[in-house]
This record gives C-alpha cells, sequence and structure tokens, in this order.
C-alpha cells in the first residue's frame, strides 16, 4: 500500500519526539507499577497464588492500555485538521485506507512498546513464584489485542472531528460504553443480555488471557473490532472529500 | 418511490447528461465562461450515488454504503477528445454542499507552462476548485483530467502530477525543514535514490537552504510560506497549485514569494488564486475571474480590460482658483460623459476622472476651453484592472 510506511515513519518519530508520547508512557508504567506493588508486594503479598497475582496484573493493566490507547490516538487526525497538515496527505498519491493504516500501525507500535516495558512485573513473578510462560505470553497478546482495538476506536473518534478534546471525550465515551456492556448484560434479559455480553469490549473476551487460556472467538473478537473501526474510520476519511 | 428515497432531494430528477464534449475545444486554451448545458442545481440522485440532502454525521456514512459509484458513472460520458497540449481540462465541473451548488458548471483549460490566475472574492469558489484540481475533494459533477489523466477515476495517478500549496502551508511543526521535505518526497513517490537530490533542489529554489536543520515551529510565516512552496515542488510536478501563495505575508516577504513564483515559470504550469489584484497582476499571463462559483471572464490583463474599453477614462487637468462644481457641471455637460470626479489639486490645478462612453477628449477640450478654464493637461487613461474586477463580479465601482 502506497506511502504506508512513509506514514508509519512519521507517525512513529512524532510520538518519540512529542511530550504526548512520553507522558502517557510514564503514567502508564508508573500505575501499573504502583497497581502491581499493591497487588504482588505489598501487605497483600504472599496471600495469593502466582496465577492470580498474574491474572489481577494483566486485568489492571488491561485498563490502562486502554486508557493510554485512547490518549495515544486522538491526537491522529483531529490535530492534523485541525493545524491543517492533512491537506498534504490528502493530496499525495496515498489512500485514505494508507493514511488511516499507518498512522494506527505507528500507535500500536508504540503502545505496544511501551506495554512490553511492564514485562520485568510478570519475569518478577515468574522467578519468585510459579507461573507458565505461556500465561505471560496470552496476557501480552490479550493486552495488545485489547489496545489495537481501543486504538482503532480512537482512531474512528480522531476522524470524525477537528478537536481533540472532542475526540477524546469521544473516544472515551465509545470505550467505556463498550466496558459497561458487560454490566448491561448482566441487568437486561436475553437475548439481549447475550448480544450485550458478547460485544463487550473487556469481561467475557478478556477473562481467558488472564489467566493464560487463548480461545481463537476471542483473538477473532478483537481483530474484529480492530478490522470494523478501522473500517470505518477509513471511510469517514473518504467520505469527507465529498463535504 | 421507495420510502429510504424521500431524504434525497431529486429523487424524480433525471440526472442531466453532461454537455462537456460539446463545449471542450470550443474555446482552445481558454477558458469557457461558466460552462453551460447543465441544471445549476446539484445532481443529488439517489439513482447515481450522490449526496443526500441530509447533512452531519449520517452524510459522512455515504462512501460506506455506495462508495465512489456514482463519479464513475458521470465520467462516461466525458472522455476527452485529446489532452496532447493541454495541462488541466476542466468540463461542466459543480460543487454542491448540502444541495446548495457553491462552483460550477464551471468549463476551462489551461495550456502546459501557463501561469493562470484565478481572481474572486473571499468566498466565490477559488479555494474550492483548486482542492478539486488537488485531489483534494471529489467534486459532485463534472470531469477533470489532469495532464491527460482522469482525475476522478485515477485520482493518485492525477495527484503524482500535482504539486499543492494550500493557503495555510501543510507543515508539521515537529519536524525538521529537511525531514518534512524528506517526508514530502516519500509521500509522493519520489525514488529513494533521488530524494536527496530533490529536496536540496527544492530547498535552493525556494531558498530555505539555511533552515534545513531547523524546527518548522521555530520559522516565520514567510519562511513557512516558502517550505510550504517548497514541499509543492519536491517530486517536479508538471502543475503547481498555489492558494493565495502571498496569505499573511509582510509586503517585503510578499514581493520574495511573488519572486519565487515568477521563477517556477516555464518548469510548471502555474494555477494560483488571490483576491488582491496585484498580486495576480504581476505573476500571471492570464486571469480567471469568479464569482459565485462561475468564470465571469477569461484573459489576459489587458484583454479584460479591452473588453471594456466602451467606457473610457480620462484624466483632464485644468488650473482655476474656483470651487470645482463650475468644472464638474462643464465637463458632465458633454455629450457622452457619464460621470466626472475630482481626484486632487495641486499648485492651483484641479486634477478630475472623466469616464466617457468612446473617446471625447475633443469635446471635453472644446468645452472646457469654451467656458475660459485653462486645461494644461488631457490624457486617456487606461481602465485599471481594479475597476475592471469590481465590474465583473457586480461590486461597486472604484475611484470615481
Amino acid at each position: 500500500m502506497r506511502g504506508l510506511s512513509t506514514i508509519f515513519r512519521r507517525e512513529l518519530l512524532a510520538y518519540l519526539h512529542s511530550s504526548l508520547g512520553w507522558i502517557v508512557a510514564a503514567v502508564m508504567l508508573l500505575l501499573d507499577g504502583v497497581l502491581f506493588y499493591a497487588e504482588a508486594l505489598g501487605p497483600a503479598a504472599g496471600q495469593r497464588l502466582s496465577a492470580d497475582v498474574l491474572a489481577r496484573f494483566f486485568f489492571n493493566a488491561s485498563g490502562l492500555v486502554a486508557i493510554a490507547a485512547v490518549a495515544l490516538s486522538v491526537r491522529l487526525i483531529a490535530e492534523e485538521r485541525q493545524t491543517r497538515s492533512i491537506a498534504l496527505l490528502r493530496t499525495a498519491p496515498v489512500s485514505d485506507a494508507a493514511i488511516v493504516l499507518g498512522k494506527f500501525l505507528a500507535a500500536f507500535v508504540f503502545l505496544g512498546g511501551i506495554t512490553l516495558l511492564t514485562l520485568y512485573m510478570p519475569l518478577l513473578v515468574m522467578v519468585n513464584g510459579k507461573v507458565s510462560v505461556g500465561q505471560i505470553v496470552v496476557g501480552y497478546l490479550g493486552l495488545l489485542l485489547i489496545g489495537a482495538a481501543v486504538l482503532a476506536i480512537g482512531m474512528l473518534a480522531t476522524a470524525l472531528t477537528r478537536s481533540y478534546l472532542l475526540a477524546a471525550a469521544l473516544g472515551a465515551a465509545a470505550t467505556g460504553g463498550m466496558f459497561l456492556f458487560w454490566h448491561v448484560s448482566r441487568v437486561i434479559e436475553p437475548p439481549l443480555s447475550k448480544v450485550f455480553a458478547g460485544l463487550a469490549l473487556h469481561a467475557i473476551h478478556f477473562q481467558g488471557f488472564e489467566i493464560g487460556v487463548l480461545h481463537l472467538r476471542d483473538v477473532f473478537y478483537y481483530l474484529a473490532v480492530t478490522y470494523f473501526f478501522l473500517l470505518l474510520a477509513t471511510k469517514i476519511m473518504e467520505a469527507r472529500r465529498w463535504e | 418511490m421507495k420510502p429510504r428515497l424521500q431524504g434525497w432531494p431529486c429523487a424524480r430528477r433525471t440526472p442531466t447528461p453532461p454537455a462537456a464534449e460539446e463545449n471542450v475545444g470550443k474555446e482552445e486554451g481558454r477558458a469557457q465562461a461558466g460552462g453551460g448545458g447543465t441544471d445549476a442545481g446539484p445532481r443529488t440522485c439517489p439513482l447515481c450515488s450522490h449526496l443526500p440532502k441530509v447533512g452531519g454525521f449520517f452524510s459522512l456514512l455515504r462512501p460506506v454504503l455506495r462508495p465512489q459509484a456514482g463519479t464513475l458513472k458521470r465520467n462516461l460520458n466525458l472522455q476527452p477528445r485529446s489532452c496532447d497540449g493541454i495541462m488541466i481540462r476542466v468540463a461542466e465541473l459543480q460543487k454542491a454542499y448540502d444541495g446548495r451548488t457553491v462552483l460550477g458548471p464551471v468549463s476551462l483549460e489551461i495550456a502546459p507552462g501557463e501561469t493562470v490566475g484565478i481572481l474572486g472574492r473571499n468566498g466565490s469558489g477559488k479555494t474550492t476548485l483548486l482542492r478539486i484540481l488537488a485531489g483534494d475533494l471529489v467534486p459532485s459533477a463534472g470531469a477533470v483530467w489532469i495532464d491527460g489523466v482522469d482525475a476522478i477515476r485515477q485520482p493518485d495517478e492525477a495527484r503524482t502530477r500535482v504539486g499543492y500549496l494550500p493557503e495555510v502551508p501543510p507543515v508539521y511543526e515537529d519536524m525538521r525543514v529537511g525531514d518534512y521535505l524528506v517526508f514530502a518526497a516519500r509521500l509522493r513517490g519520489v525514488p529513494a535514490a533521488q530524494v536527496a537530490a530533490r529536496v536540496r533542489a527544492a530547498e535552493e529554489r525556494t531558498q530555505t537552504a539555511e533552515v534545513h536543520e531547523y524546527l518548522i515551529r521555530h520559522l516565520s510565516h514567510g519562511y513557512r510560506q516558502r517550505v510550504g512552496l517548497a514541499q509543492a515542488i519536491v517530486h517536479e510536478p508538471p502543475l503547481l497549485i498555489l492558494d493565495e501563495p502571498t496569505h499573511d505575508l509582510d509586503p517585503v516577504q510578499i514581493v520574495a514569494m511573488r519572486e519565487l513564483v515568477r521563477a517556477l515559470h516555464g518548469r510548471h504550469t502555474v494555477l494560483l488564486s488571490s483576491h488582491i489584484l496585484s498580486e495576480i497582476r504581476e505573476m500571471c499571463d492570464r486571469l480567471l475571474v469568479v464569482n459565485d462559483g462561475r468564470i465571469v471572464a477569461s484573459g489576459t490583463e489587458a484583454e479584460l480590460t479591452g473588453r471594456l474599453r466602451e467606457v473610457r477614462r480620462l484624466r483632464v487637468s485644468v488650473r482655476t482658483t474656483d470651487a470645482p462644481d463650475a468644472l464638474l457641471a462643464c465637463i458632465r455637460a458633454v455629450e457622452g460623459v457619464a460621470d466626472a470626479a475630482v481626484t486632487g489639486t495641486e499648485d492651483g490645478a484641479v486634477a478630475v476622472t472623466v469616464e466617457a462612453h468612446g473617446d471625447r477628449r475633443a469635446e471635453v477640450c472644446r468645452a472646457l476651453v469654451g467656458a475660459g478654464f485653462d486645461v494644461l493637461g488631457l490624457e486617456r487613461g487606461d481602465r485599471e484592472l481594479e475597476s475592471v474586477f469590481l465590474e465583473l463580479v457586480g461590486g461597486e465601482r472604484a475611484g470615481a
């Protein structure tokens, strides 16, 4: 796809050169560390099985990854529209899909990088306790998948508006709404409850990753959510040419 | 009618067949004022997938449902006979927003190497036309060929032939000038082996080599504009589109930008817009005057002013110490004089500008001498572009 790698490189460098990228990384790593300390090293230390500690770590980390994903994605298109630099991309011989995908992949690689910087925490559990490598690998796969899905939701939000504060609000609301589907499913009757439970971004789709069980249906779910929102973001970009 | 069609404004209207074949080629190398043959309203029919009247979020989803289908259908009947020797060919181009036509129908042709200025008031449709030509917007109807390439069917192919500098230069403030130009070159498909040389050449031509290592956020507005121009020419496009290139520049920067644009003459076909007459006059070979989304006149400055020569302007200098009322009354009494106004006084001489139908120098001179005025000078003044422009776009007359 023409232009994709060029856009990817620029956006990745933009994260590395911007304060936003490092602030998001610092806050996420700090909160991850604090929560890990509370779960594994604090007063509760030694009261849980290592596998449970690791599952709690992935549960907490998934929420932080989602928040970081919203924060990283909202500037991607909204900022360009605000500063009008988007004209360079839109008048270059690259497709709107390449623009969306290039930006998404850059955000995903950056998010993946800071997510993997938390790896020392599960390794500490593995050294001092008894957990399998598989649980760690599956857990991180889950974090990356949920991160990708939330980034895609953020891409749609950032494609919809030129204000990144509004984009952040939209992205956070959509992500929070999809997290809350699980709670909604518990207070309504079937068959709608099953629909909401199946669409929930966290809960049943992430539980397997927390305990190291890999269900292909969960992997497909996150990939489908990612694809769906990236497609919508691309179509919104195409629609802007008709405005 | 199916219920789902009810939101479309022209659900019962049959799309008008485009008449570009007849129009294209009639005036080789010249724009056709306004085009013709089509309904002024947008062809927003559900049968041909044009935009629905509904606005806001839901209109954004239109391409999800029927992407590009209407575009292809529209252009089937608009094949150009030949694009040899034509850089831009536009046929029956229209753009509508929410059912309101903001541009067109417009048909025009521009030859390679020309520097053409689009002149029009703010909101006249200049920027919309340029954005469509640059591949940023999709038209509601009509067809565009850039260097022989159908810009709607093959947008990416057409975009490789265009360099575009919008009103606000599309720069990334967090990048260094050199990195930004490398990024722009790669984005435009310049082969990797040639990127460095192209960037160097673009920097030399726009005099930005000395800020190669600067962060763009540290540059002045004038330099940002130059960097914007550099990104537009870095891939050596045959067509260069500049939207208000001197926008917000100070007088020194305006002169420098004019020089840069003049230096592009010959290497590129240049299409630039401005609402400032002096800019257009300084930089362009030919002018297109746009008003309310239509081209109302086309030609060189001399041709445009000559077109309105039936009303001529005289400058008369008369020595008098009295109030000018009697002088003006004397001049206005001459047959064929439309108006007269005092434009200045100096050392007892009064300068008067006279608007007259035809050449009335002799009659005015006889009348003044007969009335006892000392005529110090009488010359024919060409109509200035400003007054021509105002007349073309229906504004108030300047000067007099």
